[in-house]
């Protein structure tokens, strides 16, 4: 704990002064750093994949190619034309220029679902905000997280950058992490990971920017091109074996359509499992005890998942899917599941299909993402009103469309922002505006109303509301 | 080319640096201050020796450089370093990072 601790030291200290140093960076030479470390990151998005499907057990490593993809050029493409360096609007109708300011040294946690490009999206959203970054590995992936790094800060170092801008502990420990989120000098914890992690950073007295577990509803209305939502919720639901937070986790759908979105299902490859192969499924992939997902079906191929079932679904099946009756804790397949199993819901009519979205919603998935395929817009408006959401997926696969950049026009990130519900202070999806102190300049620019109200008024007590702002409008 | 002026009254040795004091220069300034280091340090002066960094014209530091202060503060004893004339943005740098206090800027 002494090593820890010293270690520790030495690492904020050194994130401090590189952080300082950066200070005295402009836009320009800023600009130079990001497209450096995006260029290096983005050759070596294979190899990482590899490194990172290989090490951790977990995904398909083309997947992981994408993920690389979205983590340097996406995010390069939505990122590099901001202005996160000194003044960055002005306004002189209003009088007001805003200024950014870097915030300090960022503890950013990784999560093993998708190492290699978390670590390459948060260094490249920390570098355009001028800040340090201090990377905490998760325990499965400790090579290929320290082979990210040392490319992105190799490239980093040869534009220039400040040494130890980017820096590793050199060992995933829950103590050690802890003392760097505690610790005065880190000024913002960018947390994605498991709960426990995520909790931990906003318990730590300082600022966090975390994610929220996810339990994603996916609803196809009776106006939705069937095969077309089934085929884009395969392509989402089977991405990287179902690791990314966002994918749907369950179809609801209406009496009315549920045998043609069956039937559809099974044309594209999926497997609806028996009574008792959804027993036997049920066992594995939720751990009772803890109350969450198994560890060993995160990230692993339905081939794998039956195997340990003891099921024996078709040879090629892509998603097994599971009829519900039920949402809630005593139900594991309504809950959040890294994996390719699906659950689904048929639903007596529309409201019923919105109400089961709305538990399934909060049934740990607050704030995160929802989804729905429609071409009737009054229900795509309903729906979206309903969630209890940050993302709300329109005939869009949900992994994909939620990571942004690729289906629409959100902020690529691979730390999406769920709001109060998830305990988060945000429902953004995280990106480097998030990690400026936004400074305002306020120069003088008289509220003329409020110059020509009568001030007697205020301490006159006869004056209520109505007559008040009355005087305040007038001749306005 | 390494600029100072060293008063054998006072015994106080003042550097003067100019413009960005990037790695590259820091890497030419390093050994150089360390051998006039030495050698005042060795001499049989009555007052210590106290070294002062001149900043005005500085605006710009790396890490090699603060390298260089924290090393000479270290071997002179901190009460007998100081930087001075720094310009705002500098004396923030230094703020930031936490060593004002540690190397007397001003």
């Amino acid at each position: 704990m002494t090593n820890f601790a010293e270690i520790a030291d030495q690492m904020l200290d050194k994130a401090l002064l590189a952080g300082a140093l950066f200070n005295q960076f402009d836009q320009y030479l800023t600009d130079v750093i990001v497209k450096k470390v995006y260029e290096a990151g983005f050759n070596n998005r294979v190899k990482l994949a590899r490194m990172a499907a290989e090490k951790t057990g977990l995904g398909i490593w083309q997947h992981k190619v994408i993920k690389n993809v979205a983590a340097t050029h996406l995010v390069y493409e939505s990122i590099k034309n901001e202005k996160t360096v000194g003044i960055i609007s002005e306004n002189d109708a209003e009088g007001i220029t805003e200024i950014a300011q870097p915030l300090g040294p960022i503890f950013a946690i990784i999560p093993v679902t998708n190492p290699t490009s978390t670590i390459m999206f948060k260094v490249l959203i920390a570098l355009k905000s001028r800040n340090p970054i201090i990377i905490s590995p998760p325990r499965k992936a400790v090579k290929s997280c320290t082979e990210t790094v040392g490319i992105c800060y190799e490239a980093a170092m040869e534009a220039g950058a400040p040494e130890d801008c980017i820096q590793m502990l050199p060992q995933p420990d829950r103590e050690f992490s802890a003392l760097f989120m505690s610790d005065p000098r880190t000024a913002l914890i960018l947390a994605t990971g498991g709960t426990g992690l995520v909790k931990a950073a906003y318990s730590s007295g300082n600022p966090a920017l975390g994610v929220g577990p996810g339990n994603v509803p996916v609803f196809i209305d009776t106006s939705a091109d069937i095969p077309f939502a089934i085929e884009n919720i395969i392509q989402s639901k089977t991405f990287d074996n179902g690791t990314i937070c966002a994918s749907e986790q369950a179809i609801v759908c209406e009496k009315e359509i549920y045998p043609k979105v069956k039937a559809e299902l099974e044309k594209q490859g999926c497997y609806f499992l028996q009574h008792d192969e959804i027993e036997k499924v049920e066992k594995i992939v939720f751990n009772r005890e803890k109350g969450i997902m198994s560890a060993d079906v995160v990230g692993q191929p339905v081939s794998k998942i039956a195997n340990l079932a003891g099921i024996h679904p078709p040879e090629g099946t892509k998603i097994l899917i599971a009829r519900q009756e039920f949402v809630g804790t005593d139900y594991p397949l309504s809950q959040e599941i890294l994996a390719p199993v699906l659950a689904i819901y048929e639903a007596a009519d529309y409201h019923d299909a919105c109400k089961i979205c709305i538990d399934l919603n909060y049934l740990g998935g607050i704030g995160h993402t929802a989804c729905v395929y429609a071409n009737d817009d009054d229900r795509i408006r309903e729906f979206s009103l309903l969630m209890n959401a940050g993302r709300i997926n329109v005939n869009t696969p949900s992994a994909q469309g939620a990571v942004g950049g690729i289906f629409n026009s959100l902020p690529t990130s691979h730390t999406l922002g769920c709001g109060s519900g998830g305990k988060n202070i945000t429902t953004e999806n995280i990106t480097a505006r998030h990690l400026i102190n936004v400074q305002r300049m306020c120069r003088r620019r008289e509220n003329t109303k409020w110059f020509s109200t009568d001030s007697n008024l205020l301490f006159d007590e006869q004056t209520d509301a109505v007559k008040f702002s009355s005087e305040y409008h007038k001749n306005h | 080319m390494l600029d100072y002026i060293y008063n054998s009254e006072t015994n106080v040795l003042k550097f003067n640096f100019q413009g960005k004091l990037d790695t590259t220069a820091s890497i030419g300034f390093r050994p150089e201050i360390d051998k006039l280091l030495t050698e005042m340090m060795a001499g049989s002066h009555k007052l210590p020796l106290s070294v002062n960094f001149d900043f005005q014209v500085v605006d710009f530091i790396t890490s090699a450089f603060v390298g260089i202060c924290v090393s000479t503060a270290k071997k002179v004893g901190k009460i007998n370093f100081s930087i001075a004339n720094t310009n705002p943005f500098i004396k923030r740098t230094f703020k930031i990072a936490g060593l004002d206090r540690e190397l007397n800027v001003s």
